[in-house]
């Protein structure tokens, strides 16, 4: 087997590495308080008012469209990027290099565990929906595809990052667009339609199905665009980090 | 096999007149030295004056600007992941998760090396930390962490340590204790490499010291090697027991004093002249090692 360099320039993943970060960052999520009550704020937040407010004349599952489409552009971005920037302001990072554990092994592990995490919180919102059947697929669909977006948007700003503050600064920002576009959207027509092209804009439009007179490529396109803008962005901050 | 040979497939680090500059700042200046297996070898500088630097060049996190660094025959820029498994370190950044208990730290690692996990307990309780095994990092005091970072290091049973002042602010017991886990690594034929400023621990501890000063190394060598090079006056102080404070030279001349206090029991204590190594340095530089 090839050996780990310290250019990067290894190719061979171990799964046994892949596991380890993946088993540790699990732990260590559930440790980090302020991440974690990301993950559970939203979902909780869309419990009490799913449940507790009755407005005549909204939109059925109102709370839980809005509230989900927040945690997917919040929750797995932040805990991406301050994970990341923890981990080289720390040196935890370089100890896991000098281990042999390589940068794809480790953004598979820890991004794997994140996924799982955010997943499991989509899981939650469908089961707050009282969603089934085709609804719930539509909806852990393109909740799916959001998370990962937001992973990878995270995950840039992490890398490029020198520290952790210097992540969150840029982190707050871009998350506060995502997320509360599409509830912005719904008061000003000048930011629906800025919000049309944005992952969560759509989502969010896609899970109320509002789509009504739009082309239906429209919401695979943007989804697209924005990954390959996400993905592009990350890969540009992998290679110089 | 020539000789030549022989000497240097025993040799885990070979330095062949390493430089390094950060900008215009000269950080490593001509640097040439070995450590064998088995040798305890400390770098001693005051700050600033390229240990780190140079503990980074050998690891592979950075590259030399000229010279060359070998690990087990291997240059430093080109470590494989069997090099790597073959050494353990301790930089003066620890890189320990601060939410993850001393257990689970270790766990990690012992995952990441494919070795059991019971290698792990045994060296807690190694380090003294048996009973904080469940303790997340961030409840630790400093010295427990270092021991946890060394701990981590000895994961794999490596013939190769570096350990970047792993004693700097601890009390006397945790460094001894430190030290004895360092002896008993020598024992089983590893080589360690370590930086301190602490020149009492350097000649305690270590078969060959280098003194590095600017980064420049300006003396190499066993420590009494060293001490007694630079003994210029050659002269014995002898007190007696009733206070006198006699100096002799150390040349024979002194020879008939010396032997009628002894017979007469009038022997106190005696001293040679010969400087410690924070003398040696100050001599060398016109400045401490803890300026
Ligand atoms: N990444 C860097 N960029 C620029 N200069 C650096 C860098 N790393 C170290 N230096 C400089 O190199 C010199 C040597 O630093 P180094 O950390 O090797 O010293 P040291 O002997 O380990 O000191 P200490 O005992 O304080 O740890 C210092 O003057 C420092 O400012
Ligand atoms: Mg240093």
């Amino acid at each position: 087997m090839r050996g780990k360099r310290m250019d990067g320039r290894e190719r061979i993943l171990t799964g046994r590495h892949i596991r380890a970060v993946y088993g540790k960052q699990s732990l260590d999520t559930l440790r980090n308080k302020a991440i974690l009550l990301q993950f559970l704020i939203f979902p909780l937040m869309a419990l009490i008012l799913e449940y507790g407010v009755e407005i005549p004349g909204m939109e059925e599952h109102y709370f839980v469209h809005l509230f989900a489409v927040m945690f997917l552009g919040m929750a797995p971005l932040t805990a991406m990027s301050a994970l990341l920037s923890e981990e080289k302001e720390t040196h935890t990072l370089r100890m896991l290099h000098l281990a042999g554990v390589t940068s794809a092994e480790y953004l598979l592990g820890a991004g794997g565990s994140l996924l799982t995490i955010s997943l499991l919180g989509a899981v939650s919102f469908g089961a707050i929906g009282g969603f089934g059947g085709m609804t719930l697929l539509r909806f852990l669909a393109a909740m799916t595809a959001g998370i990962f977006i937001s992973l990878l948007l995270g995950g840039a700003i992490g890398l490029t990052a020198k520290n952790q503050s210097a992540a969150t600064s840029v982190t707050v920002p871009v998350m506060m667009i995502f997320s509360f576009l599409p509830m912005l959207a719904m008061f000003n027509d000048a930011v629906a339609a800025a919000a049309k092209f944005t992952y969560t804009g759509q989502i969010h439009r896609f899970l109320c199905g509002a789509q009504a007179g739009e082309s239906p490529w429209m919401f695979p396109a943007v989804l697209l665009g924005n990954a390959l803008a996400a993905a592009l962005l990350f890969a540009w901050a992998y290679r110089h980090a | 096999m020539s000789v030549e040979h022989m000497r240097q497939s025993v040799n885990c680090i070979e330095l062949y007149h390493v430089e390094k500059s950060f900008g215009r700042q000269r950080v490593l200046k001509d640097v040439t030295c070995s450590v064998a297996a088995g040798e305890i070898f400390g770098l001693l500088g005051p700050s600033g004056a390229g240990k780190t630097t140079l503990v980074k060049i050998l690891t592979g996190q950075l590259s030399a600007d000229r010279g060359e660094a070998r690990l087990f025959g291997v240059s430093s820029g080109r470590l494989s992941r069997r090099e790597y498994g073959r050494m353990g370190m301790v930089m003066d950044e620890l890189g320990l998760y601060e939410r993850l208990s001393c257990r689970e730290n270790l766990r990690l690692f012992a995952r990441i090396y494919g070795i059991s996990h019971s290698r792990g307990e045994e060296l807690l309780r190694r380090v003294d930390l048996g009973d904080f095994a469940g303790f997340p990092v961030n409840r630790l005091s400093k010295g427990m962490k270092q021991r946890l970072a060394l701990a981590r290091a000895l994961l794999t049973g490596p013939r190769l340590l570096f350990l970047d002042e792993p004693t700097s602010g601890l009390d006397p017991s945790t460094a001894a204790k430190i030290h004895r886990l360092l002896r008993e690594e020598q024992e089983r034929g590893a080589a360690i490499f370590l930086t301190t400023h602490n020149m009492e621990e350097a000649a305690k501890l270590c078969n060959n010291v280098a003194l590095l000063h600017q980064g420049e190394m300006v003396e190499y060598g066993p420590p009494g090697e060293i001490c007694r090079r630079y003994n210029h006056q050659n002269e014995i102080f002898l007190r007696k027991k009733d206070g006198t404070l006699l100096r002799l030279k150390n040349d024979g001349s002194g020879a008939d004093l010396l032997q009628a206090c002894a017979r007469e029991n009038q022997i106190e204590s005696i001293h040679s002249t010969e400087p410690d190594l924070e003398t040696v340095f100050m001599e060398l530089t016109g400045r401490g090692l803890l300026a």
